[in-house]
């Protein structure tokens, strides 16, 4: 695989806090990644970290192999970022925004059509970016993390103002950037966004990582070694995936009429409480 | 630390068109130069009340568009979020604050021109350049500073602006009282040279040496207290 983001033993202390402890991960190209935990584990810490807003006590982080301390301008054109605090000038229209951006980035003005097209908001190129709606002005703010063409796109919670339409919508544009070959970088507290999103995740408490795998992965490894069948009658049995169990399992499918089967997997966010010990905020 | 120009002017396109939408901007703006053509109406016959006038319109000017309005917008771009979006960007401080200034300074010029066009001051060249570029120059650090410390304009209205207004009531009030010690706080300000430089102009004599040092002087201080609180600023 190939990584093109490392964390590699951080720590980062402000006074007497510690905010990370021995922070180790890597993203791969063309993942999408999510660092998942309640609000206030270190999850911003680490964006502003990895975007050079920060300096890590102890520890390297490496983008494209290159350390983002004092590599601040070279990175971040690179990188898309986007969060629930993004916001554009707001006496500005949403093409006087873009066009700013793009000459930040020293883009053609020509890619800020092409990209208000992508995100759906061609039509309100003229508006103010204050008359914008909530979800018009995300999708408004991740066109402006996207203006440069970047390879890593990090968005730090970036649904957690938006009602379940305006999500559904976010989340398909980022599965569809993601395909074209965007490598994403998330942090939620909404474990459905993350299981719906990414493939890897890591789960952060306190400013430490818990747990780092696939879902399916660790839904497989914390999964409880049953199978619950619910037969049409409407009775549900649970049958062990022992030898006899399946057996068992086999003789009552063949005798009577079933309804569903389902392995015992638990979800996300049971492996996360079971695992840290932790509610959600 | 690479500055790319072509961020430093972006920069100043953006704030020129943001600030002629801005409610807190287009005001300071405007207030000197409608003070600016209702003195032009109110023509005093006398020549000593007439440059009293007429300088302290204009020095009121400049004081408001270098002296306020830079630390406003800095503080409004941290308010509402925008800076933060800034540094997402490969834009660091320092260009976003050359940008500004840069827009800022071009806009005092223009508005003590306007000044001078409207109310029609006599001056030569030589005594505008020295009357406005270093007071001008003095504001916009002054205020760029203040701006990078401040988090909000209630802060900005709280500390700057009294010290702004202040520095302008005892430059053009002090000769009205005739006080020792207020007229030496005047000889020591560093918008002096503005009234020398016009007064020389107005009234010939010599160049206004001294008062051209004290605001060197004190363009030198503001810039080492700038350098200061931009390093310790720049990662908070």
């Amino acid at each position: 695989m190939n990584a093109i983001i490392e964390f590699e033993d951080v720590h980062k202390q402000f006074k007497e806090k510690k905010a990370l402890t021995d922070v180790n991960f890597s993203i791969n190209k063309g993942e999408i990644f999510g660092l998942v935990g309640p609000t206030g584990v270190g999850k911003t810490t680490s964006i502003k970290l990895l975007t050079d807003q920060l300096k890590p006590s102890e520890g390297t982080i490496r983008v494209f192999g290159e350390s983002v301390t004092g590599n601040h301008t070279q990175l971040l054109s690179k990188m898309g970022i986007l969060s629930d605090r993004s916001v554009l000038y707001e006496r500005l229209s949403l093409y006087d925004n873009l066009r700013f951006l793009a000459s930040l980035y020293d883009r053609p003005v020509s890619t800020i059509e092409d990209i208000l097209e992508h995100v759906g908001l061609a039509s309100s190129r003229k508006t103010t970016y204050k008359h914008l709606s909530k979800g018009m002005k995300q999708r408004a703010n991740l066109a402006a993390a996207l203006i440069h063409a970047p390879e890593i796109l990090i968005l730090d919670e970036p649904t957690a103002s938006l009602d379940p339409s305006a999500k559904a919508n976010v989340h398909a544009f980022l599965r569809q950037l993601n395909e074209q070959g965007s490598t994403i970088f998330l942090t939620s507290h909404d474990m459905n966004e993350i299981e719906s999103l990414c493939h890897r995740v890591a789960f952060m408490i306190d400013g430490t990582i818990y747990l780092c795998g696939e879902p399916a992965q660790i839904r497989s490894t914390y999964a409880a070694p049953t199978v619950t069948v619910t037969f049409a009658d409407g009775n549900v049995e649970t049958f062990n995936n022992s030898y006899t169990g399946m057996t068992s399992l086999r003789n009552a499918i063949e005798s009577r009429k079933v309804q569903s089967i389902h392995s015992d997997e638990p979800s996300l966010t049971d492996i996360f409480l079971d695992v840290t010990g932790r509610k959600f905020a | 630390m690479s500055l790319s120009m072509k961020r430093i002017f972006a920069i100043v396109r953006k704030d020129r068109k943001d600030s002629m939408k801005s409610a807190n901007i287009v005001p300071v703006l405007l207030i000197p130069v409608g003070m600016a053509l209702m003195f032009a109406y109110v023509m005093p016959s006398d020549l000593d009340m007439m440059f009293e006038m007429y300088v302290g319109v204009i020095l009121l000017n400049l004081l408001f568009i270098s002296g306020v309005v830079p630390a406003n917008s800095l503080a409004e771009e941290k308010e509402k979020g925008t800076l933060r979006m800034l540094l997402y960007t490969p834009t660091s401080i320092a260009e976003l604050l050359i940008g500004k200034n840069i827009h800022y300074f071009c806009l005092s010029l223009i508005g003590v021109l306007l000044s001078l066009l409207i109310l029609q001051v006599p001056i030569s060249w030589g005594y505008f350049l020295v009357a406005v570029i270093p007071v001008a120059f003095f504001c916009i650090v002054l205020s760029s500073t203040v701006g990078l410390l401040a988090n909000n304009n209630g802060q900005i209205m709280i500390t700057l602006f009294p010290v702004i207004m202040g520095m302008y009531f005892i430059s053009s009030m002090a000769d009205l009282y005739n006080v020792a010690f207020i007229y030496t706080i005047k000889r020591f300000l560093p918008i002096e040279i503005f009234y020398d430089a016009f007064h020389v102009s107005f009234y010939g004599g010599s160049f206004p040496w001294f008062s051209l040092v004290v605001t060197l002087c004190w363009i030198t201080v503001i810039s080492i207290i700038f350098a200061v609180v931009y390093r310790k600023q720049r990662y908070t």
